[in-house]
């Protein structure tokens, strides 16, 4: 028998080339999508909130585009990974394969979607006359994060929707509210104390705040905010692996 | 596991759930108590066997019986409630023919992604792959999507990827029923090319006793989920015979060992699971408490901090920041909240708390601080103090002489002096009116004075606090004119 590591590595690309071919398959501009979405998006709201909150606040697009990159990266990444353990019961009920590796495929073909509109964001920052600097590199740090946020959220979603279909109506809302408090288009700081400190309990805000700081006032964030950041990371991976591990058995017969 | 065992299984049992979905009230009633498991239904009831390599079982038994589900749970798509399964090498399970594939793919990705499933490398699959797609006829389709397939061609292909890449074990379910004759003839032909060479261990599902008397060297007979006889093909299928003419089972050893209900027995499985479960649970519950102690985190620094210096010192820091407090403040209280420095000095005038206590606070709200911006939010909090405690006092003050004012109506210049401090916020900000107002009060002061026969020096000194925005003076002398 060759090499088993080599062979789920196969496997693994295999589903990742499948998912992302299939998210744009049958679409004139394809993955030209994961760009024009969120610039569309972004000149939207440019246009709409830039005029309440842009005014007073230099570089308010750049602003802007950090909050709904990352939280567009959210919240696709997390309602497409409600839908995998559901969508692919055909596959995994009929071919013995462990079904997390649909979860993983699906997560990396969203983060590669992000990767592309981070292509788009960067253009952005250049346009925006922020100089690059090698600190940019820190943005790495928010990102695997945030990815690892989403995989283990989307582990969670997609166990529980094989369960209570219910979430796929809970959930939208769920992400509307989380979008609100991240802060994506107004300046926290109209917030009261107590509002603050919330958001600061909000991990998807982290790392806005982290990719603001960084890119508008090229500022590294403290240590602390590093490893509150990793916890929270860990646990929503964690708590999504749980959810899986406990019930992964029980999936087949409900599927 | 021996030597030569390929397939075990040990007392296996499968439950299903009878129900598809389970309605929110049903959840409710289950809490409660008040609805009783009946939700399952064991399809497959302590069932024990083995095979070794190059053995081909026939499994026989009515519609219902459990065969689909034991090959199931054999090649893995499906988890035993209790017992275990042994399996050595690559399964390739033909459960229903045509199913298990992306129906949105071509067919040459979906190839390669059965492969993957399986366990085989890139390699492996590019080699096979022509000999699949030739075996299956489809060469002219290997682009079209998969759900653009009739389902002859579905089962063609499936077939074609179990046969070609060489699995250790391989089910059929009842494949033989579908295509068309001739590629049927040639799929059997295949499989007994397979079965024949010795190396593959097959398990088929079939209601054909002339076929598995053909092909299969042990037989399993399965009847609602129960193991009824395992052994030699003649045997097994003239009992079957036989039970199909009469109806009646024969009463064997497997028959008797299975239990109504298999749940009572050892479930190695769910121990290992729930541990595994337990681990991840702990790991989870650390984390949680790490996070509960980390954004304690700063209350316990501020609490060291304070703890290191006495009420002196930090008095003295905070006198010596009190002369930058002005520049401090407008640099600073953009980032804090002056409200809790508001609530800290109230608490200070109520005496319940101290300013290490607000400046605690202050901590807490602008989450990490640096030692020094530590001492300025504790200088600010003072200055705060000091403005509030006298706004307090002044409170206090004037409830009290509106008391009295209304206990004593003669006395017209006390009703002066409430005004006086009403607006003292007024007078403090400066604005051009307050000043007629003010005016207007030294003068009623300087008149009450000349009439009581004092010296008339007091109205000249409220006018100087008055001038020199000392709220506080002004409120003092308030209070001596009583």
């Amino acid at each position: 028998m060759t090499s088993d590591k080599a062979n789920h590595r196969f496997l693994l690309s295999e589903l990742i080339r499948r998912d992302f071919i299939k998210k744009y398959k049958r679409t004139t501009f394809g993955i030209l999508w994961s760009a024009l979405s969120p610039l569309f998006l972004l000149l939207t709201m440019d246009v709409v909130f830039g005029t309440f909150f842009g005014r007073n606040m230099p570089h308010y697009t750049i602003y802007l585009f950090c909050g709904l990159l990352l939280f567009n990266y959210f919240s696709a990444a997390t309602r497409s990974a409600m839908r995998v353990l559901y969508d692919n019961a055909q596959i995994y009920s009929k071919v013995p394969v462990p079904k997390h590796y649909f979860l993983i495929s699906q997560s990396v073909a969203q983060a590669i979607d992000f990767a592309v509109s981070l292509l788009v964001f960067f253009i952005f920052v250049a346009i925006d006359g922020i100089n690059f600097h090698w600190r940019f590199l820190y943005l790495l740090f928010p990102m695997v994060c945030l990815y690892f946020i989403n995989f283990g959220i989307g582990m969670f979603l997609s166990t529980l929707y094989i369960f209570f279909r219910d979430i796929n109506y809970l959930w939208p809302v769920v992400t509307r509210i989380i979008m609100y408090a991240s802060a994506i288009f107004y300046d926290p700081s109209i917030l009261p104390g107590i509002m603050r400190r919330l958001l600061n309990c909000n991990p998807l805000y982290m790392c806005v705040d982290y990719f603001r700081q960084l890119i508008i006032h090229s500022t590294v964030p403290s240590l602390s905010t590093h490893l509150i950041m990793i916890v929270m990371a860990a646990i929503c991976a964690l708590l999504g692996w749980f959810t899986y591990h406990i019930t992964r058995d029980k999936i087949a017969l409900y599927v | 596991m021996d030597g030569n065992k390929i397939l075990v299984l040990d007392d296996v049992s499968v439950r299903y759930r009878k129900q598809d979905s389970r309605s929110t009230s049903d959840i409710v009633k289950r809490i409660l108590g008040k609805s009783p498991r009946n939700n399952e239904f064991w399809a497959l009831k302590n069932v024990s066997f083995s095979l070794e390599r190059g053995d081909m079982l026939g499994v026989i038994g009515k519609n219902g019986a459990g065969k689909s589900t034991m090959m199931k749970a054999i090649s893995g798509t499906l988890t035993p409630a209790s017992g275990t399964i042994e399996k050595t090498g690559k399964i390739c399970a033909l459960l229903e023919l045509g199913t298990g594939f992306d129906r949105e793919m071509t067919v040459k990705e979906n190839v390669y992604l059965r492969g993957a499933f399986m366990g085989y490398s890139k390699e492996f699959i590019d080699s096979k792959y022509d000999e699949i797609i030739d075996f299956a006829e489809m060469r002219e389709f290997q682009n079209s999507p998969f759900r653009t397939l009739s389902s002859g061609m579905k089962s063609r292909i499936a077939f074609a990827i179990a046969s070609m890449i060489e699995p250790d074990i391989i089910i059929l379910d009842e494949i033989f029923a579908v295509g068309d004759g001739d590629f049927r003839k040639k799929s059997q032909q295949k499989m007994q090319s397979i079965i024949d060479n010795g190396d593959t261990t097959a398990l088929m599902v079939s209601h054909s006793l002339q076929s598995v008397r053909a092909q299969c060297n042990k037989v399993l007979w399965l009847d609602k989920g129960r193991m009824v006889m395992f052994g030699d093909p003649n045997t097994v299928c003239d009992a079957y015979a036989e039970y199909l003419n009469t109806g009646k089972l024969p009463q064997t050893e497997s028959l008797a060992a299975t239990q109504e209900n298999p749940r009572n027995r050892l479930k190695k499985n769910t121990g290992k699971r729930l541990a595994e479960a337990a681990v991840y649970l702990m790991l989870l519950l650390v984390i949680i408490a790490g996070c509960f102690v980390w954004s304690q985190y700063d209350l316990l620094k501020s609490y060291v901090l304070a703890q290191s210096l006495t009420v002196e010192q930090i008095e003295n820091e905070a006198a010596n920041y009190h002369r930058q407090i002005d520049r401090l403040l407008e640099v600073d209280t953009t980032r804090w909240d002056t409200g809790i420095f508001k609530e800290g000095a109230l608490d200070i005038i109520n005496e319940e708390a101290t300013y290490t206590d607000v400046a605690k606070e202050v901590l807490l709200q602008a989450g990490d601080l640096s030692r020094d911006q530590y001492k300025k939010a504790l200088a600010a909090a003072e200055i705060e103090a000091i403005k509030y405690s006298h706004m307090a006092r002044l409170d206090a003050l004037v409830a009290q002489m509106r008391t009295e004012f209304e206990a004593q109506p003669e006395g017209k210049y006390r009703s002066l002096m409430v005004y006086a401090y009403t607006n003292c916020d007024r007078f403090y900000d400066l604005e051009e009116d307050c000043e007629n107002d003010m005016q207007k009060v030294i003068e009623e002061i300087r008149t009450f004075q000349r009439k009581a026969g004092q010296s008339e020096d007091l109205a000249d000194r409220v006018w100087n606090a008055y001038k020199s925005e000392k709220t506080y003076l002004l409120s003092y002398y308030c209070v001596k004119l009583r």
